[in-house]
């Protein structure tokens, strides 16, 4: 089977997991959400470039068109140092309402308001 | 060369040391605050009739280096950025909220400064986590509606990330400048997927409709010294992005064009009626930074970014004024009387802002796009429409002094609003008369 065929299927399948997870009100399957479409993002980002196999560090090729292109690579760990960032600090703020309010429904929030 | 390659990463490095110390010394951290804002004010007034020009970080191939860029049009927003965040310094911040507040500036001048695609992502996402975090410190948070401004803006970033990553697909590029080159030989309609994307994602920064639901609640559960900064910064930073990526592509094709054109229609009018029939102070705010996001996107894609950059830094520091003074005077919740209730006058005051707000822009868009107008009656056309909308603006405040009774906060604001409408016609006359090429 293709290899972009994979790829897509399965940034389709994150986003879509993500997407509906996130759609539940459930403050931690939000949060499992937008980490499977994050992954689904970065590996968006990774088809960017063409999927070759030769690495671009420590190998000698000649060919120079079968070498991984090394800068999606770069930008998704950049990605992916921010996400963390981001993800951990939202899991505190949802530790913070869920041990205010006991519980981690959203609609219960909209019902105390 | 080396000179101004350190001035351009001064507004950036400097802000993250005074960051770092601020958080080591809490107890001047506000006063590190303030003279490292003074010092950039400083900095950027020396760059006033400095011809553009572009720095690669470490001396790099610009490949691999980052570019800084700095252009003209680029020192009136730089220079408010800064004097913005001097007197955001001023007020009574928690110290690591200063400290905090000094990276998100190092951040802002990261966006404008920035001539890498990946970049102004990286720089979107400090701006994002600072405003994330600057609330925390304060007393006054509700945590909700923090987790909800949270979330669609970190899928926003998910756009915009996706956006780069099509453009890096189609041209191989990553530096602006390279991808204007390589589109040229491309098409215009080569990025129409990844400006999809950018509208998307920048429309949810910006607040547009309908991307807008988290700004009203959002902003409405924010403390009040924090208010002005995001009014007159955050959901502007978006529309300043989304020129410098529009910019890349001479003439944007028509599907990316009406999108935009029908979505700040809308965000200009929506906007407006919002703020108008809302009676919480906060949220009006909000509201009316969705209708003025529209104009400066319309603004935007209908004349040259030089104009809007010009437009842009008088309404930042106007709104920052504006929202300070009123925020400062007034408790946020106004609920007197229903949201719908309206006499003849207020009906009036509405239909002129919504004419004033939506008319004249629009009109632009079209006369330019379908019509053709000249360069000489595109520059008037537009010193009617800023009038217009100040004149609209100015309405609005006037409704808003008939309705929030006679207190002596909001006739402040109004003189000071006023004042910034004054000098803006009188630095865009200014400008007509120096045959300044926009």
């Amino acid at each position: 089977m293709d290899e972009r065929l994979i790829l897509s299927l399965l940034i389709g399948t994150l986003a879509g997991i993500g997407t509906y997870l996130m759609l539940q009100a459930s403050l931690v399957r939000l949060l499992l959400g937008l980490t499977i479409l994050s992954s689904a993002i970065n590996l968006f980002v990774f088809t960017s470039s063409e999927l070759n196999k030769v690495a671009p560090v420590g190998q000698i090729s000649e060919d120079f068109s079968k070498v991984a292109d090394p800068l999606p690579q770069a930008l998704i760990l950049t990605a992916i140092v921010i996400g963390f960032g981001l993800i951990c600090f939202m899991m505190g703020i949802i530790l913070k309402l869920s041990s205010t309010s006991k519980c981690d429904d959203l609609r219960l929030f909209d019902r105390e308001e | 060369m080396g000179s101004e390659h350190q001035t351009l990463l001064t507004f950036i490095l400097l802000p993250f040391f005074v960051a770092a110390f601020a958080f080591v010394f809490p107890n001047i951290s506000s006063s590190l605050v303030t003279l490292c804002s003074a010092f950039l004010t400083f900095f950027a007034l020396k760059l006033f009739e400095t011809q553009g020009f572009c720095s690669v970080v470490g001396g790099y191939p610009r490949i691999l280096g980052i570019e800084l860029c700095y252009q003209e049009s680029l020192f009136l927003p730089l220079l408010s950025t800064q004097l913005i965040f001097l007197l955001f310094s001023f007020f009574k911040l928690p110290s690591p909220a200063s400290a905090v507040s000094a990276i998100m500036l190092g951040a802002f001048n990261g966006v404008l400064l920035t001539n890498d695609a990946f970049n102004l992502f990286v720089w979107f996402e400090v701006i994002l986590i600072c405003s994330f975090v600057l609330p925390v410190f304060f007393k006054e948070c509700n945590f909700k509606n923090l987790l909800k401004f949270m979330v669609l803006n970190i899928l926003g970033s998910f756009f915009l990330l996706a956006g780069v990553a099509l453009v890096y697909k189609q041209t191989g590029y990553l530096n602006l400048t390279k991808i204007k080159k390589v589109v040229g030989h491309l098409g215009p309609s080569a990025l129409d997927q990844a400006y999809i994307f950018f509208i998307i994602s920048f429309g949810l920064k910006a607040g547009l409709i309908p991307f807008h639901n988290w700004l009203g609640c959002s902003y409405h559960g924010l403390d009040k010294r924090l208010l002005p900064l995001f009014y007159a910064l955050l959901s502007k930073i978006g529309v300043v992005a989304m020129v410098r990526v529009l910019g890349v592509i001479d003439s944007p094709t028509p599907l990316v064009l009406y999108i935009i054109s029908i979505l700040s229609f809308v965000s200009i009018l929506v906007g407006a009626a919002l703020a108008y029939f809302e009676n919480n102070l906060a949220r009006s705010l909000a509201f009316l930074t969705i209708s003025k996001s529209g104009l400066l996107f319309t603004l935007g894609l209908s004349f040259s970014a030089t104009l809007l950059y010009m437009y842009l830094a008088f309404d930042m520091l106007g709104t920052f004024l504006f929202s300070a003074l009123l925020l400062k005077n007034f408790e946020i919740t106004k609920v007197e009387k229903p949201a719908l209730a309206f006499d003849i006058a207020e009906l009036f005051t509405f239909y002129f802002l919504a004419f004033t707000l939506l008319g004249f822009p629009v009109s632009a868009i079209f006369l330019i796009t379908f019509i053709g107008f000249s360069q000489t009656e595109f520059t008037w056309l537009l010193i009617v429409t800023l009038m217009s909308f100040k004149l609209g603006f100015l309405a609005f405040v006037f409704k808003l002094i008939a309705k929030f009774s006679s207190q002596p906060g909001i006739r402040k604001a109004s003189c000071l609003e006023f004042a910034v409408a004054v000098f803006l016609c009188c630095y865009l006359s200014f400008c007509v008369l120096r045959r300044m090429s926009f």
